[in-house]
């Protein structure tokens, strides 16, 4: 017995010191500021914070890779932000988090902090949609607008011109194409978020919209059926997407277009980079342009895009703040550009000599970005977005009609909307 | 002093084992009471004041009775085939044959990995694109095209239901094969010499014996069946067209998604209840003597 604690107690001894120097010796390197992303696949963040930390001494960024799935981290957040926890101290937000995260309380607002001389330097679209119930919350940092890419050697090849229409990209897909092996388009037809982007584009390509000026869903219109029913098209009659579209998140779309199974691809600007890297397929083939819209409509494209909220939890409000600013700035934008793709949110970055020799597509996809339309900005758009999800879907699996689809969407969003118009009132009154 | 010695006529060492478990109990008030209570107090919290809006709610909530049928059906398919598969894997292991150990440990790999780690797993073997199963079933061309096996709404729903019991058949077969090993060979042999063959056996002797094991087996599964989530998320998300959106995924996404808290909790009670129905049901058989 008594050998045995001669064992026992040094060694608890030595554990407890070992917590306590481990303790100590975090208190004086400083502060460590903590946010979620998915995994640093480019090396974007690590010379971001690197550089940021070489700056500010005493102040460490802990990035915490999460999962890939826009949705997964958007419950990884709420759930710690639920329950009041300090975890993270800011938020890298999607653009249509803003809303309902600044409506829960867990967002600190930035009017101070960010002044409109500030906001000036940034697009038009990325502010707008960082602003809710007068109150800035969020820096932008990287934008976001859907487009369209195709191949430009197989369209050469055929002596096709890039679609301006529907009926065009259908026609030149049915003609290029030669499934299995070759689709003519690919896009986020999963039932998730990304869905809604996508349909959104059709959506509006087609004259139509969602929520109206009034507080009413738009959907149960001629154009809306229109779009419905060009997605059922696309797959049942036309056939130029697969049906394995139904399980395409972002990174699935882009691995088929990228081995070049597809013609045509729907996706987000940071494609570009990835499809001119050194083993893709399509690399140096592949053009952009707006997404192809109805005769007598314009193109859309959906308005996304990532930037920092300050945590009301954070124990480190103005560190985070600090690191928040930097990379809203210049350089760590600039950084982003290069090293991971996509856009800078900051307007003179489009012209910044450096990336236009990168990105020659930076004058086109300017213009996109210029008048993206943002999501319906509604701090219920998540259930939006649900309807709208599932219905599309449901189109995609032919288990409802186009027509049927827009009708029982339309009824269920106005429920959505009613609900919360009287919750308000109530509570305002 | 009365109260102690009360407390003897139920258990002559009562307080004693109160003593003993108070540390378990105190953990579980920690990590699974308070939550819980929290949880309830959400759900009937509307706007600050008391009211069972939520539930009222609920009941007329076509998408989760919806995804609750789902739910139900597919623990009613998957937990029949892992009882069928489950008991097939027992029978099989308890006959005396050469490497039965190994096939015994081997038997619990599928157990033990995490669910999410298998949901990725499987969405690489039945990816229609880059899929495996696909790959071989073109390459030695039994199909003209790839299966839709998560693109498709009903081949969605059996794929999960096939990965679901892959994964949990063997839980089923330990657990009877516990039961099988504790069945006295005496039986079988009078009952043998009594001139009952080996179907009269099965069910005169074998099942009668093993009913407090399948009740026990039983309960675990539909419990962990209807309360699917890791699985699914990983594999469908709930799609496509809601096909497999299980009613865990659905108040997940009521929760956190839409972060209506109030009525994500008042989903969680509801479907507690139900378990707990359940779960009364099949302890009240496995108090029944045979």
């Amino acid at each position: 017995m008594m050998k045995k604690l001669y064992i026992v107690l040094p060694t608890c001894a030595f554990i407890f010191l070992l917590f306590f120097f481990s303790c100590t010796k975090q208190k004086d390197e400083g502060i460590t500021i903590s946010f979620l992303d998915a995994e640093d696949k480019s090396g974007a963040w690590a010379e971001v914070i690197q550089r940021f930390e070489k700056n500010n001494p005493g102040i460490h960024v802990n990035l915490i890779e999460g999962p890939a799935s826009t949705n997964t981290r958007q419950s990884q957040y709420a759930a710690a932000l639920l329950a009041g926890d300090s975890t993270y101290d800011l938020i890298y937000l999607d653009v249509i988090w803003v809303a309902k995260f600044a409506e829960a309380g867990w967002l600190v607002p930035l009017n101070d902090r960010f002044p409109p001389a500030m906001r000036d330097k940034y697009l038009p679209g990325d502010i707008q949609a960082s602003t809710y119930d007068g109150q800035i919350w969020r820096v932008p940092i990287r934008t976001d607008g859907g487009m369209l890419y195709y191949r430009k050697d197989l369209l050469e090849n055929a002596d096709v011109r890039p679609p301006e229409t529907f009926d065009q990209l259908v026609s030149e897909a049915e003609r290029l194409q030669a499934p299995p092996d070759l689709w003519g388009f690919v896009f986020m037809g999963k039932q998730y978020e990304g869905l809604t982007c996508a349909f959104l584009e059709v959506l509006r390509g087609y004259g139509g919209g969602v929520i109206g000026s009034n507080n009413e869903c738009l959907l149960d219109s001629p154009e809306s059926i229109a779009a419905f029913s060009w997605m059922h098209d696309s797959v049942f009659k036309n056939k130029i997407v697969p049906q394995a579209v139904r399980t395409y998140e972002e990174n699935e779309t882009l691995a088929a277009f990228l081995s070049g199974k597809s013609v045509f691809m729907r996706n987000w600007p940071y494609a570009w980079k990835v499809c001119q890297e050194q083993n893709s397929a399509v690399r140096g083939k592949v053009g952009i342009m707006p997404m192809v819209h109805a005769p007598g409509e314009s193109s859309s494209a959906t308005l996304g895009g990532w930037g920092f909220g300050v945590s009301t939890f954070s124990q480190h409000k103005e560190e985070a703040w600090k690191f928040a600013s930097y990379v809203g700035g210049p350089e760590a934008q600039k950084i982003f550009a290069l090293k991971h793709g996509g856009a800078p949110s900051l307007k003179s970055l489009c012209k910044d000599p450096d990336l236009l020799t990168l990105n020659p597509h930076y004058p086109e996809l300017y213009e996109v970005l210029l008048y993206a339309e943002p999501r319906p900005v509604n701090p219920h758009y998540p259930e939006i977005s649900d309807v709208i999800q599932r219905h599309v879907s449901a189109v995609l699996t032919d288990t409802e009609a186009p027509e049927d689809a827009a009708h029982a969407a339309t009824e269920e969003i106005n429920v959505i909307l009613k609900r919360n118009s009287e919750k308000g009132d109530s509570s305002r009154g | 002093m009365t109260l102690l010695a009360r407390t003897r006529k139920f258990h002559p060492d009562l307080p004693f084992l109160l003593v003993i478990i108070l540390p378990a109990v105190l953990l579980c008030a920690f990590v699974f009471l308070y939550p819980a209570f929290l949880a309830v107090r959400a759900s009937v919290l509307g706007g600050g004041t008391a009211s069972y809006q939520h539930y009222g709610r609920l009941l007329k909530d076509s998408l989760f009775l919806q995804s609750l049928a789902k739910t139900f059906v597919f623990a009613g398919i998957s937990v029949s085939l892992e009882f069928v598969l489950g008991f097939g894997i027992a029978l099989l292991l308890a006959a005396p044959m050469k490497g039965r150990g190994f096939f015994r440990a081997a038997l619990l790999v599928p157990w033990v990995l995490p669910p999410a780690v298998m949901g990725f797993a499987w969405r690489w073997i039945f990816y229609e694109d880059y899929g495996i199963i696909n790959d071989i079933l073109m390459r030695t061309g039994l199909v003209a095209a790839p299966i839709p096996f998560l693109a498709d709404p009903h081949w969605a729903f059996g794929t999960i239901i096939f990965a679901d019991m892959w994964k949990t058949a063997p839980f089923v077969g330990v657990i009877l094969l516990a039961g099988l090993a504790v069945i006295p060979a005496d039986l079988y042999e009078a009952a043998a010499v009594d001139g009952a063959g080996r179907m009269r056996r099965f069910f005169l002797i074998t099942l009668p014996m093993l009913t407090p094991y399948i009740l026990t087996a039983l309960l675990f599964r539909l419990v962990q069946t209807i309360g699917i989530f890791d699985l699914v998320w990983v594999l469908t998300g709930g799609g496509p067209s809601s096909s497999t959106e299980m009613v865990s995924l659905y108040i997940t996404k009521e929760t956190f998604s839409f972060l209506n808290i109030g009525y994500g909790a008042a989903l969680s009670m509801a479907l507690f209840a139900i378990v707990l129905v359940i779960a009364i049901i099949i302890s009240f058989f496995s108090r029944r003597r045979y």
